[in-house]
């Protein structure tokens, strides 16, 4: 018999339980891609690195490098498995030609990344082709990174020249190479692979060697513990240095931002499913009040009755949730070009399968129990106040403030836009539901919005340790850092161009951590503080004995603004007071800011911020500054620099923001749908009695378009306003549990985007489903709504 | 007398039974005459409301005519119907069917309103005249929640006469009330008429018929038969009677 009632009622309201099908599909779809998701980045992760086998701890070296040393240390550790030395041949991007099948060519010039040229190592560190197998390349063969070709059109077949002087020596792309850890924007190098013997020609003729000194260590937990010792040990560390779990949040760092936008939308559609469950359910409930006083009559508990109604809302969670997952299993394809790219054609586990059934089935238990509470209303109502209970005693007062706008006070106001608004006003609650949902849907379109956009700015640059500039040098060769450091002061101070610079020193020092462990720290001197970075608390360094430390270091350091800290500077031990936490995500997130003398010995490394007057073109004074510098100074047009560190995150955003802009106008017209379709059920004879007394069905179409379009607007403005404004701290909570170094993001918000296109958009989507659903009216028989 | 409605072979049947005797209207020829109070009666299922929806123009034709003041309604666009029934037609219906949203005086000033006739001062006042006349005038800012079912009835007049209609067309207009507010009903329905304006009116009660100056019969759809009774004169004629006459009719007709 229940069956029976629930195909006919599922028959009855077909829209609506379609529409309420389709909000559940959604919210369970993305429950599931989001936990699909992250199981496969990480299990293609750690599948591709079983076969690559990343190391642990790996210190970058520029220069001559004494390995007996480094042997001695790394027998003199216990806990170290193995190490190894790989000489990563660094080319100059102007020095390396693409040339195309069809004769034409172009050279890597603008390539921000590092160009290295390494052949293949024997056990770790291995870079793969596309099946993740080991690639050992024939003479006169090439291995591509795959990271390069979203910047430069290479494909298999085309001709690599590398020129240097008289030198020249081509390759032909075979293959394209999987990097197991320079395989983000964000990583400042990046690797081809060549064969042995043709690796030894070309360090006799161009470029210069960097040491890539990596360790494996039998515990991972001492990574940290190992960074330390070994920076300390005074081994070659003329270069960056990176730890395996970097390397590993690095690479899932773009997939993950993905992730933390679609389980975020799924958890807000899932709320929303359960308000339209509760809306379609009371609806429901009004419509069938005399069939429950009935029930409770006749002595039927009210557990059986809720059965009975549970039964349509369970058999629709079901299969709802079914489908969703089903879908899941398609659409997550569409998210994973770029783990596949990457890591590979992720592996479909157990966990890939099980997770997300547990995922859906949180949905599934969170839409019934919200029902279930629902239902228990039916429990407070009176078998006598349900029997007498009809359809025209709906709980409609009309408080003294609605009689504010009466008819016989409002003079000029047009009677369609008096009774839409009189209506918005008697029954608030109704409306106030429509409101909450345009506030949220506009919320979720533009805080990724914004989220993305503050990820392109150009401010961006504040969360990279970095002031706003319009070119960057980095100055870092450890042989001659003292001379070309001068040089480069000398070019800049005699270049008119130049508005002014600013030179910072990175140093390591050595700070006691939480657990009273001297560390090593990156701190960067200046003589100016760094007064744009993004502060989450305290200030910029003003004395000498004032250091500023990123969010990372302040974790490791467990220290906060105006505490002290016990560092070690040029062998001397002294206390600093730590006088603010800034954003980074530069270095790992770990760097420190201090101004005033520095030890010129402990320097490894100069940056300087140049800023250039008017109207001078900064790409070309790149071209410029790369010419009179040299190959080992790093010059970089600064907003470049941030569009290609930040390019794979923003890639991988944009994907989500799109695919949530979809989700929002798909959500936003089937809610105005399903809403209509209850609102026109219970509002049948206030339509019918409208059209006995005189109003055409335009007018009432009007009506409607005016009271739902309204409580829309104010909810799509209020949300506007919400997600430009509070929105930021969602997203900062967020970004701060994924731990990049951000714990408090600043949105720079596109006025248009946020302000007008969203908005818009939403408005057009609620204006057109209103005229849609109101379009019904047409057929509607006055007389048979007078008999409902 | 001027003929203010007239139906011509009328023809009424629902869903997709289109035959003939399928029809729940067979054929029905009717005029009525400016300033007329005629009663439709009938056994249930004979038809009396679809008629009165159809005559009226609230429900479409399958077949037949209706003239309006002249003009063939049953051809018109919903649009135009709606801004005849607006501005020339007033509906009481069994229940009062006011909105909700609305107090009581709002609801009356509605349809003044929305004509855009005279002026929203008019209209108030207006309104106010027609409740101080029906004896609703303490009630004007009530919810409708708020009232008797005889005074939600009566607002529903005072809303039917807003825009001074040349006709009223009720349905069962004292069928749900009990029987002090019907006879307040009736004698604001006789009221009305003697005001000249033309009523027709679906009952099955014989108190309300005996008020009206003709009653139709009808049966299966089709006009059995019709009895003039005349004009009431409530001075000079006894009620009693006219029911009397009335009921021994009806019983004939096995009503």
């Amino acid at each position: 018999m229940n069956l029976s009632m629930v195909k006919k009622d599922l028959l009855r309201n077909k829209a609506i339980n379609i529409t309420l099908l389709l909000f559940i599909v959604l919210s369970a779809a993305l429950m599931s891609i989001g936990t699909m998701i992250v199981i496969q980045v990480f299990e293609s992760i750690d599948t591709m690195y079983k076969i690559a086998r990343p190391p642990h701890f790996m210190q970058m070296h520029m220069g001559d490098a004494e390995l007996g040393q480094i042997n001695d240390f790394a027998e003199g550790i216990d806990y170290v498995e193995d190490w190894q030395d790989i000489e990563m041949l660094n080319v100059y991007g102007g020095n390396i030609w693409i040339k195309k099948p069809d004769g034409t060519s172009f050279s890597m010039i603008n390539s921000l990344l590092d160009l290295g040229f390494i052949k293949q190592s024997e056990k770790y560190d291995l870079l793969l082709n596309m099946d993740n197998k080991p690639i050992y390349p024939s003479k006169g063969e090439i291995g591509v990174p795959i990271i390069l070709l979203d910047s430069y059109d290479i494909d298999i077949g085309d001709t690599i020249t590398i020129k240097d002087g008289d030198f020249s020596m081509s390759f032909t792309v075979t293959s394209y190479v999987r990097d197991s850890q320079m395989n983000s924007t964000m990583c400042s190098s990046t690797r081809f692979l060549v064969n042995e013997r043709e690796h030894e020609i070309l360090k006799e003729n161009t470029g210069k060697i960097e040491h890539l000194i990596e360790f494996y260590l039998k515990d991972l937990s001492q990574e940290m513990k190992f960074q330390t010792a070994y920076e300390n040990a005074g081994l070659p560390a003329n270069g960056p240095a990176i730890t395996y779990t970097a390397i590993r949040l690095v690479s899932g760092l773009p997939d993950i931002m993905m992730v933390v936008v679609i389980i975020l939308v799924s958890f807000f559609l899932i709320f929303i499913v359960c308000l339209c469950l509760r809306f379609t359910i009371l609806t429901a409930m009004e419509e069938e009040i005399k069939s429950i006083g009935t029930m409770r009559a006749i002595g039927i508990s009210f557990r059986d009755i809720r059965k009975l109604y549970m039964i349509k809302y369970r058999a629709l969670a079901i299969a709802g949730c079914i489908i969703g997952y089903v879908i899941s299993i398609f659409a997550n394809r569409l998210f994973l070009s770029n783990i596949t790219k990457t890591f590979g054609s992720p592996q479909t586990g157990a966990a890939t399968v099980i997770i997300p059934i547990f995922a859906v089935c949180i949905v599934y238990m969170l839409e019934m129990h919200f029902s279930k509470r629902i239902m228990k209303k039916i429990k407070r109502i009176s078998v006598v106040e349900a029997l007498i209970s009809s359809e025209g005693n709906d709980k409609i007062k009309i408080s003294r403030a609605v009689r504010c706008l009466g008819l016989q006070r409002v003079k000029r106001l047009p009677v369609n836009l008096f009774m839409g608004v009189r209506d918005i006003m008697a029954k608030g609650k109704i409306y106030f539901m429509l409101f909450f949902i345009m506030l949220v849907t506009t919320s979720i379109m533009v805080v990724p919005m914004n989220l993305l956009n503050t990820f392109k700015s150009p401010q961006f640059i504040n969360y990279m340790g970095k002031s706003i500039s319009d070119i960057v040098i980095s100055v870092s060769t450890a042989e001659s850092l003292t001379d070309k450091y001068d040089k480069t002061v000398e070019i800049l101070s005699g270049d008119a161009d130049v508005a002014n610079y600013s030179i910072e020193a990175r140093t390591v020092y050595e700070a006691v951590n939480k657990d009273g462990e001297w560390i090593n720290i990156n701190v960067d001197c200046s003589d100016k503080a760094n007064e744009e970075l993004r502060y989450i608390s305290g200030n910029m360094p003003v004395n000498e004995n004032e250091i500023a430390i990123s969010v990372m270091n302040a974790n490791e350091l467990g220290a906060s603004a105006g505490k002290t800290l016990k560092m070690r500077m040029g062998g001397q031990q002294t206390e600093v007071i730590v006088s603010g936490i800034y954003q980074d995500v530069t270095s790992g997130g770990y760097t420190a800011k201090m101004t005033g003398d520095y030890d010129k010995k402990a320097v490894k490394e100069y940056s300087f911020s140049v800023n250039l007057k008017d109207g001078v073109n900064a790409g070309q004074k790149v071209d410029q500054y790369h010419e009179a510098m040299g190959v080992d100074v790093e010059v970089m047009d600064m907003e470049e620099f941030a569009r290609q560190t930040v390019g794979g995150v923003t890639r991988q955003l944009s994907k989500a923001v799109l695919a949530v802009a979809a989700m929002v106008a798909c959500f936003v017209a089937l809610f105005i749908i399903l809403y209509l379709k209850l609102q026109i059920v219970k509002e049948y004879s206030h339509i019918a009695i409208s059209k006995a007394i005189g109003f055409t069905v335009l007018d009432i179409r009007k009506q409607y378009l005016i009271k739902t379009c309204l409580v829309s607007l104010i909810g799509i403005l209020v949300g506007t306003l919400f997600a430009n404004t509070l929105g930021e701290g969602i997203v900062s909570g967020i970004i701060g549990i994924v731990g990049i170094g951000i714990s408090k993001i600043s949105f720079v918000i596109n006025p248009v985007e946020a302000y007008l296109f969203c908005p818009l958009i939403i408005l057009i989507i609620v204006v057109s489903m209103t005229w849609y659903c109101s379009a019904v009216f047409k057929n509607y028989n006055i007389i048979r709504l007078i008999n409902e | 007398m001027k003929i203010v409605l007239e139906a011509k072979a009328l023809y009424k049947s629902f869903g997709k039974e289109k035959e003939d005797e399928a029809a729940v209207l067979r054929g029905i020829n009717l005029q009525i005459g400016q300033g007329e109070f005629v009663v439709i009666m009938g056994q249930s299922g004979s038809g009396k409301s679809t008629l009165l929806y159809n005559i009226s123009g609230m429900d479409r034709l399958t077949r037949g005519q209706v003239l309006f003041d002249g003009e063939d309604i049953s051809s018109l666009s919903d649009d135009k119907i709606s801004k005849i029934r607006l501005n020339k037609m007033g509906f009481i219906f069994q229940h009062s069917h006011l909105l909700k949203t609305l107090s009581i005086k709002e609801n009356i000033m509605l349809p003044g309103i929305k004509a855009g006739k005279k002026t929203r001062a008019e209209v108030i006042r207006d309104a106010e005249e027609l409740m101080q006349r029906i004896g609703i005038e303490a009630i004007g800012g009530h919810d409708i929640t708020k009232v008797s079912g005889g005074q939600l009835q009566r607002a529903g007049i005072c809303r039917a006469l807003i825009n001074s209609p040349g006709i009223i067309f009720g349905d069962e207009p004292t069928g749900a009330l009990n029987s002090g507010a019907a006879l307040e009903v009736m004698k604001i329905l006789n009221d009305i008429n003697q005001n000249g304006t033309t009523l027709l009116v679906v009952t099955h009660d014989s108190k309300v018929a005996a008020r009206a100056e003709r009653v139709i019969y009808l049966a299966d759809g089709k006009i059995e038969t019709e009895y003039m009774l005349g004009k009431y004169n409530s001075e000079k004629e006894d009620l009693r009677e006219r029911e009397n006459e009335m009921n021994k009719w009806l019983k004939q007709r096995g009503f």
